[in-house]
């Protein structure tokens, strides 16, 4: 299987506090790849730091490549309390903004592209919410949607931002969904997580920060009780017996 | 009423230096309209206001060497952005405190020169208040000018703009030079500023520069809508207000913003969709959006 991410010594440091110490791994290919940690485990800044959006210290390569030179390539899909909900713009035009990167500058936007986030619409089920302003949505309409606008890009790299934060289940059960059909065309997704409660059944492989590195691999192999009390410390509990585990965590 | 708009047209088509006056305020409003849409989503209402004040000694400075105004105005302008900028990121100051500092500093320096000048007062105040009416020529054809490369940058520019100012983050990780259209955009903002000086006025601007955006933002859900309405709120303004300017003899630039502002206030109360009245209306009827 090829590599998509490779890491190595990844460092970030914000004003001298550090954020994330000599982090590194690699993921192949094909994988729903959950990110996980506490509060201030630098989870963000990791995503931010593989996007090229801070500045680190260490190597990051992604399919071999630096991030710039395949930035029409990755999906980003940010928190959703850093949008403006009030922003006049129809959950149609938002999702063609995923068009954007590969319309030329003097272009304008072609059939072809309003096709492509038309159909996005129908995969996150949310088509017959076209021409509504995206603040009348609910939660987890509004992260369908910013799917819809991911899926529109054609990327192969997908990045996740805390997308089940705040959205009811039946938006969630579509979005695992999409996001394991994507794995089976072979595409990557990073996905930064706050809730271990359902770690085991999304992910396939796990990255466990707490501003270092606790373990990364297969969810079997990282997902057991000392690592978890290395990453949280006191503040998860884990019961486990051979054959269940239960975590009781923030 | 009728009476006075004949008027207004006979001498509209009598005199050219009212129509020149009329093609500035259309221009301006229409410019004002189309960049305050962006400075309204991008929450940038305060840097509109400070660059506005802050051309003063700009313009101060150029009558006494005797340059055109828009180059020390202009420059000014973009010396504030800048200034702003390096102090809230080399110091703990936040951003709308270094525009506060900034933009006082700048126009107070430019009262303090124009005050130790004598008996020029009267033409630097209609920088201040604004006089579309004294227009002169080549100031006529420079915010033509201006205008148009306005125009132009937006148009070309129309999708990395609106993406930066929808979703910073995703712009960035898709690759937009995020930095780069932040400082076009302070360039158009102080283009802008320049070109609607002598129209409405240093003190003024900042209201040509949000009440038509604000009054569309009221009125439409969709971001091209928001920028056709703007600019017709900013040019049926600039028409209205230099009508009553003429006809009643009041300053051109107050009775501009006081048209823009009516109709905002019109628009605050009876919007269909987001009005104060239908809002009310509805209220008892649930909460439809928590869905």
């Amino acid at each position: 299987m090829k590599k998509t991410i490779e890491v190595k010594n990844l460092s970030v440091h914000y004003y001298g506090d550090i954020a994330l110490e000599n982090v590194s791994f690699s993921m192949n290919e094909g994988n729903i790849i959950g990110v996980v940690g506490p509060n201030g485990a630098g989870k963000s800044t990791l995503m931010k730091a593989l996007l090229g959006l801070v500045k680190f210290d260490g190597e990051v390569s992604i399919f071999g490549q630096r991030v710039n030179e395949l930035r029409k390539n990755i999906a980003y899909v940010p928190q959703r309390s850093t949008i403006d909900w009030d922003f006049p713009i129809l959950v149609e035009d938002a999702v063609l903004m995923g068009r954007y990167m590969h319309i030329p500058w003097y272009k304008k936007t072609a059939k072809k592209d309003r096709e492509k986030a038309e159909k996005a619409l129908e995969q996150v089920g949310m088509e017959s919410f076209r021409k509504k302003q995206i603040g009348e949505l609910s939660g987890g309409q509004q992260q369908r949607v910013f799917i819809a606008r991911a899926l529109a890009q054609d990327a192969d790299l997908f990045f996740l931002d805390e997308p089940f934060v705040g959205i009811d289940v039946n938006s969630e059960e579509i979005i695992v969904n999409l996001l394991k059909q994507l794995r089976e065309q072979g595409k990557t997704i990073f996905v930064i997580h706050h809730d271990l409660s359902k770690v085991e059944t999304y992910f396939d492989e796990l990255l466990m920060l707490n501003q270092r590195l606790i373990g990364a691999g297969p969810v079997k192999e990282i997902f057991n009780p000392q690592i978890l009390k290395q990453a949280y410390g006191g503040n998860a509990a884990v019961i486990s017996s051979d054959k269940e585990m239960v975590v009781v965590g923030p | 009423m009728i009476g006075e708009i004949q008027n207004f047209i006979q001498q509209l088509m009598n005199y050219s230096y009212l129509q020149n006056a009329l093609i500035t305020a259309v221009l301006v409003g229409l410019i004002c309209g189309v960049i305050g849409c962006f400075i309204i989503l991008r929450g940038m209402a305060l840097m509109g206001d400070a660059i506005s004040h802050a051309v003063l000694p700009g313009v101060v400075f150029s009558y006494m060497v005797g340059a055109s105004m828009f180059i020390g105005a202009f420059i000014t302008g973009v010396l504030t952005a800048l200034a702003i900028g390096f102090i809230s990121r080399n110091s703990r100051i936040k951003d709308d405190s270094a525009i506060g500092i900034m933009f006082t500093a700048m126009f107070a320096l430019g009262i303090v020169v124009m005050t130790s000048l004598r008996g020029t007062s009267v033409d630097l105040m209609h920088y201040l208040f604004g006089n579309v009416l004294a227009v002169s020529f080549t100031n006529f054809i420079i915010t033509l000018i201006i205008g148009g490369v306005v125009l132009i940058s937006v148009v070309l520019f129309y999708r990395p703009l609106l993406l930066s100012t929808f979703d910073e983050t995703m712009a960035q990780a898709a690759g937009l030079p995020v930095k780069r259209i932040h400082y076009l955009f302070m360039l158009l903002l102080s283009l802008v500023t320049v070109a609607s000086l002598q129209t409405v006025g240093i003190i003024l601007v900042v209201a040509m520069l949000i009440t038509p955006g604000a009054t569309a933002y009221l009125l439409t859900d969709r971001f091209p809508v928001m920028l056709g309405l703007s600019a017709a709120f900013g040019v049926s303004s600039a028409v209205i207000g230099l009508f009553f300017s003429v006809v009643y003899d009041v300053a051109s630039g107050a009775s501009i913003v006081l048209a823009a502002s009516s109709f905002f206030v019109i628009a605050f109360f009876f919007a269909p969709k987001q009005g104060y009245f239908m809002k009310l209306l509805r209220k008892p009827a649930g909460r439809e959006k928590a869905a």
